[in-house]
């Protein structure tokens, strides 16, 4: 019997009770998360109604891959990371082509002035054109550690690597991102 | 000694984090930094514009409720199977492999005694639709509940799969066109569990290679019985094609996606992917230690872009006459035991599709 609630108790813990069927901490596993992987599956997918979906899916998918889950120092949410990603690969499978940010949607748009959205649509057009054309790891960093603001220590331990290869791979990222859309954004 | 590309690494890490913290501008952001700071700022000019460009944004509070209502519904619903019946994965979870392994031998022995090894031997020859064909997927799946981690998973499930095609083949020269059916959805099934497995192993397994490479063949031994499979089959076979196909791109797909170009092996941790997965996986609390990081830079060659190597479109593809119509597939129909699926819960969005494991 513990004392804390299930909003306050580890992902451990709450991982040890959806293993064993317990949807209500599964539950408290999704709130705790879902912010996170939907702004991740967004960045990725650039439509709020896929992010949806598969947001659900990760976490029906995490649940049911829950066995497969050793703690053992890799974060939950590098889990669910690792499964959005697999989720992510079966989805632009069936989607082919791939669209992915390109099809990003516009989220200020109609406040500003026509001229001016014309200019920002287009800069944001080769932005998402750039990011698509720079390997795979270097679009996964800058989507976490810069669009999504995840301290590096998290995005460390969710692309697998340490801090400092973190940041230089960041820097890289950055530095190719740029040579991509020099003096157009 | 720090090398320069590290120091502006570092660099280029601190100012932005004042940037998000302080709302710093980006002169601000790099006060008090010593190198080469010029270096840096137009790489924060860059980062400020991607969050400028592409703002992240949130679920919104109804979507979370909404999602939340259907998620428990659909474990509620999955439950029995996933967390209660699947003695292998959720087994090796609760209690660990030794108990995995405690059961499978409590039924070896069973099956041992009740049969006879003469009677467990020839079941390794029977076919589906033949008597002993339960008892010999009911030693496939004690096989795989001793098996310790994703790799060996990986590799016995890759073998039941190829032993599976044999079993096509071995029934389409029978002629034996009922039980045809059967052997090409356990294929399909077989092939399900198969994809899960691979999601555990690290994108840079030199085991995807061998999967790939069979699965492969798989497709092309399923395409020339095409020809001589009863219509009742064609729609079956179909979905195993396909569903080979699927599988060949998704290995392909996780080996484009790890990407690995920039990261040199030693910097990057062990493998994440199959962490925990088995007890004999490299966890990720065994990283490799960041004692002098800087070290680390000169390995960090910079490489040209990605190839296209590993498209998925490479994989070889035979072609495919037109399909018959394909009625949606009843959710596993369990004519036999079906032994090996440890977490099969049906999709209920997807009725065409074999439910994956992951």
């Amino acid at each position: 019997m513990t004392d804390t609630t299930p909003t306050e108790q580890s992902d451990a813990i709450l991982v040890a009770r959806a293993r064993e069927g317990d949807a209500e901490a599964f539950g408290c596993l999704y709130r705790r998360y879902v912010d996170p992987i939907y702004r991740y599956l967004f960045a990725r997918l650039g439509e709020s109604k896929e992010a949806e979906d598969l947001t659900e899916d990760v976490f029906f998918r995490a649940f049911q891959a829950l066995g497969t889950y050793h703690e053992r120092g890799w974060p939950f949410s590098a889990f669910l990371y690792q499964v959005a990603k697999n989720v992510l690969i079966d989805h632009y499978r069936r989607q082919k082509p791939e669209v992915g940010l390109a099809n990003h949607e516009l989220a200020f748009d109609s406040l500003r002035p026509l001229d001016e959205r014309v200019i920002r649509d287009e800069q944001m057009r080769d932005l998402r054109q750039a990011m698509e054309d720079i390997p795979l790891n270097y679009r996964e960093v800058i989507i976490l550690r810069i669009i999504l603001a995840m301290p590096t220590s998290v995005v460390a331990s969710w692309m697998n690597l340490t801090e400092g290869a973190t940041r230089v791979l960041l820097h890289r990222a950055l530095a190719s991102l740029r040579g991509k859309v020099q003096g157009r954004i | 000694m720090i090398s320069k590309d590290r120091l502006q690494a570092d660099i280029l890490d601190r100012a932005f984090q004042r940037m998000l913290e302080e709302n710093a501008a980006i002169a601000d952001s790099t006060k008090g930094e010593e190198g080469a700071v010029s270096d840096v700022r137009p790489l924060l000019e860059t980062a400020g514009r991607a969050r400028e460009l592409l703002p992240a944004r949130g679920p919104s509070p109804e979507f979370i409720a909404a999602s939340e209502a259907r998620l428990l519904r659909r474990i509620k619903a999955s439950a029995p199977r996933s967390t209660k019946q699947d003695f292998r994965l959720a087994g090796k979870a609760r209690w660990g492999w030794l108990r995995s392994a405690a059961l499978a031998a409590a039924i070896t022995l069973i099956v041992l005694s009740a049969a006879g090894l003469s009677v467990t031997s020839a079941s390794a020859r029977a076919l589906p639709g033949d008597a002993l064909y339960p008892v010999k997927q009911g030693l496939e799946v004690i096989s795989l509940a001793l098996t310790v981690s994703a790799s060996g998973d990986v590799a016995l499930l890759a073998d039941f799969a190829d032993a599976r095609v044999e079993e096509i083949e071995q029934l389409a020269a029978q002629n034996r066109n009922a039980d045809l059916v059967a052997g090409l959805e356990n294929y399909d099934k077989t092939l399900s569990h198969l994809d899960g497995a691979l999601d555990q192993l690290p994108p840079d397994s030199i085991q995807l290679d061998d999967i790939r490479a069979r699965i492969t063949r798989h497709t092309q031994v399923l395409l020339s019985l095409r020809d001589r499979l009863p219509e009742q089959a064609q729609s079956a076979l179909d979905q195993a094609v396909e569903h080979s196909q699927q599988s060949v791109d998704r290995i392909w797909s996780l080996q484009k996606d790890q990407g690995t170009e920039e990261i040199p092996p030693t910097l990057n941790k062990e493998s994440t992917t199959d962490a925990g997965k088995g007890d004999d996986a490299s966890s990720p609390t065994e990283k490799k230690p960041d004692t002098d990081p800087h070290t680390d830079t000169p390995e960090l060659t910079e490489t040209s872009e990605p190839t296209n190597t590993l498209e998925p479109s490479q994989t070889p593809k035979a072609s495919k006459t037109p399909k018959p119509s394909k009625t949606p597939k009843p959710a596993e129909p369990t004519k036999t035991p079906k032994p090996a699926e440890p977490t099969k819960t049906p999709k209920p969005a997807k009725p065409t599709k074999t439910p994956k494991p992951d």
